[in-house]
């Protein structure tokens, strides 16, 4: 696992051995670069050496990209596309590694201005890399310029044209160091090895796709993907489902592989408790009773601490509005009690609701009015939780869900950390000072946990009931969810215990002392 | 289930109808009272209202709501009580006497059925009571008991002191008014007058013309005085029916089978099944006449409870389920005065379950009643609705309190499965309430969910919960083994400590700064600081010291209008009279002046405060007090009917018969309805020689209710004083018919009867009224010379 010190360390100096091999590889770049970028102001300016994927990678993607006539089936394809560099329950993306450039100590360099531009729209820059294209990724101005001065690996920064040097100008904080979060957010190590990144299963398990989604919904989204968690797979890492324009073909083939997958994959749902999916069709809710289930959503229970529904919640999980569109009837039901189940990883608790709420919530959502048109991306995302997803050591769990659900009780010295940036950090602030990426999206001001005075008055159990129970049960926001049903009693400590690291302080005396605080 | 109230009143309008004697001649008695409910306090306010009208039944329910209905028939509220029967009736009706010193009582089923209570007592004719509804079924595990009421001729449900204890398998009643000994099973040695409810006086329903608040002992009941008639008493039914949570339901039955329901409406969620959701149903409706329970606040799901379950004071009358609570009754404003609650919130006296507002899982958490007791069956859950065993089920406190259950011998230090490992078997004892004695069983869990402390339960007088199981053990010990355990227990709220640090002794700025504690704790624990401080420390005109003042003109900002009103009462009583005042220290008519900007509950409930302040002044007979304290409500709330008449009162007693006629007959100008505001305008116009004035109140008092024997009482005196005994006699036994329970009516129509040379009549009359009223001297005087004149043919 790639530490925090060695990544800010690179960020700061690059590396002395580097300038030996960006001059050797540096005439097949600047070749790249003429040939699709002639009329970019500066080029000519350029007197550094440009790179574009090595060339036995490029020779390989070019010769399999032209017509697209024969569409493989969706297995291959997305074998193709890398798709399971990210994502688990589909064939493994090992061989996208073998096409995309590597970068790093000891890779290529390439010119900041060349990638600044090819971020913005590779397919555009390159049309002839299909299939195993380089996908676009929405990335923001100041994204494009953080990746830029990162992935260059120049000490001296050269290759900068007009373009580029105004949009550093307008950013003058987006950094190397900046760009390596967005790099780590947004998985590109996934892909292009990197020395200090893993690569790791960061995007949704699709084992089970069939049972979760609707297939019109699925086509649209692949031919146009848009954020469905606007803040990352997992709160606050930014990352999120590129487009890799797709042709109808493209779309029709791994619909059809992926609609066909029933089984979440193999040690995503640990709870014995987490029966099949029923067959579910959502209740006829009278208008009395979809008012009565909206004013418990907003006023009561915790959904929209995490989603949104029209103007109001989170923007931790996916959007409400218009689930009916993307997810089957069952599979939403069976999501409210077991969200884990064929959702691994999620950080979703399942509900502590009987099951008549349940049903009523589920089909409130169904039927309630409203487009599904994803949500609205946060954005600069990694770069606004960079430092303190860093020092959470968020970076090196976040994306790794395995990682907290194999994490045991008490032989884990970091699982409270661990579960912290994965759990609480979005709102409650990855130091636990209230002010997480999601903290302005809800109604309450989330408690501070770095507050050593406010945090001295509070006992341990409190903590424990909290995380338990939700903030309904203390009087404070309902929006604060219960994990009661999620977190066994080891995590629930864990998780108090680095409460207690964050405040640098102990609960109140009377809760510590007699034969209990022994 | 029945319930007595306190041993002192406890609802400021039943402190403001205290018979009192109006001299030491005991022939013209002053009657105060306040019905002033619609007061001028109340123009332009908007209250919510429901009328009786609005009310379907439960039955209503039970077509399309099968299972809730189902649950709830089964249920304490369903089988609490309703038309005497052998279904709801436990108490054994077979003819077994029931036998006092002075007489016995039978128990029995007449040969029509009917369930009746046929009292014998030497000398008096018998009398058949018929029972015309059954309270309460001995459902309660703390003390099950039943009561009984009657129809009487004024109009009124009454109950009848014959109540039975399940759990003793005996009948009791409740001396409280009387012998003052609380509740006791009836023996031999004690006389049907010892039981405060004989003759009946308690009603069904709340009226301020008689001491309680019994409209929790069914459905809807409401007793409203039709003038020229009497008393009009109606109920839905005597157990505790759907629409007293729910509301008024008429309309959503109405509307129900106007646009159908399908074959079945609803499940608890309120959702329909499916198949029945279609054009033209229920499935169209946004508006179904009813609100839903599942989406209250706690505040408003715990008022839909309180309503029954609280002690509270009452602001208007009027109240039926569905209106907003806040508008009818304060919840806090009892804290003031009776101190039904101990300084840590536990009852002191007779509470419900009201100490739910001192216990930390509401002032600290949200909990609400239906955290734990399932609305219909009344049965329990946890705080996510899913079922529990029974009343013991730790899921009731583990399903917050999670860090418990993890490790519960860590915190129990009590074998598993053990009832000290229960969670309520330490944070919810039943307690029984103090004021009714220990002699018939009626404990109740301590809703105020405290944490053990052994020894201040004792200071306090209550069984600790240790001490309820380890009885062997001294209060000192038991606490010795809670700090070895436990260690130091968690801090009291600060309100609560200083209730138990303050001593009448201290300076005002101690007990502010001990007592007044704005932002800390629950309302309900700010209200007991504050109830204190003001009783304590609040003097007419003579400012509150610095502290006091600072912490009161926080607590006057309030958002809870009894707080709010309290804090105002006390800056406006510790105001200077009016001019002299200064800029930093506003006079008692600017800070009356203030009240315009206040709600119309918080103006209403100043005004209550300020009167009952007077009641306690005019109790001492400090007449100055009382009147400058009655000047300024009337400034907060002009023309106030109840406050004028309380004025009339005190002026009277002062001496002042012209300010008194002059505040009578504004108040009853202001509310013209009031009969017994009559009887006392007559009663001040008697002693100031106009008969004629005197006699036309009484009338008037009479036409407006023709069973208000007070008039009747001292129009009799009126002519037992012109010497025309003959009328006088015709009159009192008009007030004895009218108001069997009045000693006073029985005692003058002795007096007359022993004028009229008729003893043997008068004598029963005489003891009669020596039965209803032990501490009357004058009473037993008569008594005394009757039986000697009787016994030596002298005149008394």
């Amino acid at each position: 696992m790639a530490g925090m010190g060695s990544r800010r360390a690179n960020d700061s100096s690059g590396s002395p051995a580097l300038a030996a091999a960006t001059l050797l590889l540096a005439v097949a770049g600047l070749a790249v670069w003429a040939a699709t970028h002639r009329d970019v102001p500066g080029a000519e300016a350029a007197d550094v050496a440009f790179l574009d994927p090595p060339g036995a990678a490029a020779a390989d993607l070019a010769t399999s990209a032209p017509s697209h006539q024969e569409v493989p089936e969706g297995a291959v394809l997305m074998k193709e596309l890398g798709c399971g560099a990210c994502h688990t329950g589909v064939p493994e993306g090992d061989a996208i590694r073998e096409v995309a450039p590597p970068f790093g100590e000891g890779a290529a360099p390439l010119a900041p201005a060349y990638i600044y531009h090819y971020l913005a729209d590779p397919q555009t820059v390159r049309p002839d890399i299909a299939p195993a294209r380089m996908p676009r990724y929405e990335l923001s101005e100041r994204e494009r310029v953080a990746l830029a001065l990162f992935i260059t690996n120049e000490r001296e920064l050269r290759g900068v044209d007009d373009a580029l040097r105004e949009a550093m100008a307008r950013h003058p904080e987006a950094g190397r160091a900046e760009g390596s979060a967005v790099f780590e957010s947004l998985n590109c190590g996934n892909c292009h090895l990197h020395p200090d990144f893993e690569a790791r299963a960061s995007a949704p398990d699709l084992g089970a796709t069939g049972l979760r989604v609707r297939e019109d919904w699925l086509a649209g989204y692949l031919a146009r993907p848009v954020a469905i968690r606007p803040a990352g797979t997992l709160p606050g890492r930014g990352d999120r489902m590129p487009d890799f324009r797709l042709s109808p073909a493209e779309v029709a083939s791994i619909t059809d592989y992926l609609l066909a997958l029933e089984t979440p994959s193999p040690g995503a749902s640990p709870e014995p408790r987490s029966p099949q999916i029923q067959p579910w069709e959502p209740l006829a809710l009278s208008p009395f009773s979809m008012r009565k289930a909206e004013t418990l959503l907003r006023d009561r229970w915790s959904c929209l601490g995490c989603h949104q529904l029209g103007d109001d919640g989170g923007r931790i999980g996916p959007r409400l509005d218009g689930i009916a569109a993307r997810l089957r009837p069952e599979y939403v039901r069976h999501l409210v009690q077991y969200p884990e189940h064929l959702t691994p990883g999620s950080i979703m608790p399942a509900s502590l609701e009987q099951p008549g709420r349940m049903d009523l919530i589920a089909s409130y959502l169904l039927l309630r009015e409203g487009e599904w048109a994803g949500s609205e991306r946060i954005p600069d995302m990694p770069a606004l939780g960079r430092g303190s997803a860093r020092d959470a050591g968020l970076a090196a769990v976040a994306g790794d869900p395995g990682a907290r659900l194999d994490a045991g009780g008490g032989a884990d010295p970091d699982l409270g950390a661990r579960l912290y940036a994965t759990h609480c950090a979005a709102c409650h602030g990855v130091r636990g000072g209230g002010d997480g990426f999601n903290a302005s999206f809800l109604p309450v001001v989330p408690t501070v946990h770095a507050d050593s005075a406010a945090m001295s008055l509070r006992a341990d159990d409190t903590l424990y009931d909290g995380i338990h129970g939700g903030g309904w049960i203390l009087g404070k926001s309902h929006r604060m969810p219960a994990y009661g049903a999620s977190l066994d009693d080891a995590r629930k400590r864990a998780l108090v215990a680095h409460m207690r690291a964050l405040c640098r302080c102990l609960g109140p005396q009377w809760s510590r002392d007699g034969r209990r605080g022994r | 289930m029945v319930t007595r109230r306190a041993t002192r009143p406890v609802t400021l309008d039943s402190r403001w109808r205290l018979p009192r004697l109006a001299g030491a001649s005991a022939l013209a008695l002053l009657v105060a009272c306040d019905d002033g409910a619609e007061s001028s306090a109340g123009r332009g306010a908007e209250v919510s209202s429901v009328n009786a009208e609005d009310f379907a039944g439960s039955a209503a329910c039970a077509g399309c709501h099968e299972a809730q209905y189902g649950a709830w028939a089964a249920s304490t509220h369903g089988r609490a009580g309703g038309e005497p029967g052998p279904e709801s009736v436990i108490a054994p009706f077979d003819g077994t006497p029931i036998v006092f010193r002075d007489g016995t009582v039978l128990p029995l089923v007449d040969s029509a059925g009917r369930h009746v209570f046929v009292v014998r007592q030497e000398g008096r004719p018998e009398q058949e009571i018929r029972v015309h509804g059954v309270i309460g079924g001995g459902h309660m595990l703390g003390g099950g008991t039943q009561g009984f009421v009657t129809r009487v001729p004024d109009g009124t449900v009454r109950f009848l002191p014959f109540d039975y204890s399940r759990q003793l398998d005996a009948w009791f009643c409740n001396t409280a008014t009387r012998a003052e000994l609380g509740w006791q099973p009836v023996t031999p040695e004690m006389s049907l007058g010892d039981c405060g409810d004989w003759p009946p006086v308690r009603i069904l329903g709340t009226m301020s013309r008689f001491a309680n608040c019994q409209s929790c002992h069914g459905s809807q009941i409401t007793a409203i005085l039709e003038p020229g008639t009497g008393v009009a008493t109606a109920w839905n039914s005597l157990d505790i029916n759907c629409e007293s949570c729910h509301g008024p339901a008429r309309r959503h039955v109405e509307m129900m089978a106007e646009v159908g329901s399908g074959d079945g409406a609803s499940s608890a969620e309120g959702v329909l099944p499916a198949d029945r959701g279609s054009a033209g149903t229920i499935a169209d409706a946004i508006d179904i006449g009813l609100t839903s329970r599942v989406t209250d606040g706690v505040e408003q799901s715990l008022n839909v409870c309180f309503h029954c379950h609280s002690l509270k004071d009452v602001a208007r009358e009027g109240y039926l389920s569905g209106a907003e609570l806040t508008d009818y009754y304060a919840l806090l404003l009892p804290a003031l005065g009776d101190e039904p609650h101990l300084a840590d919130g536990r009852v002191r006296t007779f509470a419900y379950q009201g100490a739910h507002l001192s216990s930390s899982c509401y002032v600290d958490g949200s909990m609400t009643c239906v955290s734990c007791h399932e609305p219909h069956g009344l049965g329990y859950w946890d705080v996510n609705r899913l079922p529990l065993a029974s009343e013991i089920d730790d899921g009731q406190c583990t399903s917050c309190h999670a860090s418990k259950a993890a490790d519960p011998e860590a915190h129990t230090f009590h074998p598993p499965e053990s009832p000290g490992a229960r969670c309520v078997s330490c944070h919810m004892p039943y307690l029984q309430h103090p004021s009714i004695g220990d002699a018939v069983p009626f404990a109740r869990s301590d809703h105020s969910i405290p944490v053990p402390r052994p020894q201040l339960d004792g200071r306090l007088g209550l069984v600790s919960a240790c001490r309820g199981c380890h009885t062997d053990q001294s209060e000192l010990r038991l606490q010795a083994w809670v700090d070895e355990r436990w260690g130091e227990t968690r801090p009291q709220d600060p309100v609560t400590a200083g209730l138990l640090t303050v001593t009448d002794a201290m300076g005002g700025d101690l007990a502010a700064r001990l007592l007044l504690r704005p932002g800390e704790g629950g309302a309900m624990d700010q209200a007991r600081g504050l109830g204190r401080y003001i009783m304590g420390w609040v003097r007419l005109g003579e400012g509150l010291g610095r502290d006091g003042a600072e912490r009161m003109a926080l607590l006057a900002e309030s958002e809870d209008p009894d707080l709010r009103a309290m804090a105002l009462v006390a800056l406006h009583v510790a105001a200077p009279a009016r001019g002299a005042g200064t800029g930093a220290t506003p006079d008692a008519d600017a800070v009356a002046a203030s009240a315009r900007d206040e709600s119309d509950g918080v103006r209403r409930r100043w005004v209550m405060v300020l009167g009952f302040l007077a009641e306690e002044a005019r109790a001492i007979e400090d007449w100055a007090t009382a009147t400058e304290l009655l000047q300024r409500a009337l400034a907060v709330s002009p023309e106030e009917p109840g406050v004028l008449l309380t004025l009339g009162l005190v002026r009277s007693a002062a001496g002042d018969p012209a300010g008194a006629i002059d505040a009578l007959s504004r108040s009853l100008d202001a509310d013209p309805n009031q009969p017994v505001a009559r009887v006392n305008l007559g009663i001040v116009l008697a002693a100031g020689g106009d008969d004629e004035g005197a006699v036309r109140e009484y009338e008037a008092a009479i036409a407006l209710n023709p069973y208000e024997a007070m008039a009747y009482v001292n129009l009799g005196n009126l002519y037992l004083r012109r010497g025309n005994t003959a009328q006088a006699i015709s009159v009192y036994e008009e007030a004895v018919a009218a108001g069997p329970e009045i000693a006073a009516a029985h005692r003058n129509l002795a007096v007359a009867l022993g004028r009229a040379g008729r003893f043997d009549e008068a004598i029963p009359h005489a003891r009669r009224a020596v039965e209803f009223a032990p501490g009357d001297q004058a009473a037993r005087d008569i008594l005394r010379q009757l039986e000697e004149a009787a016994g030596g043919g002298a005149q008394p």
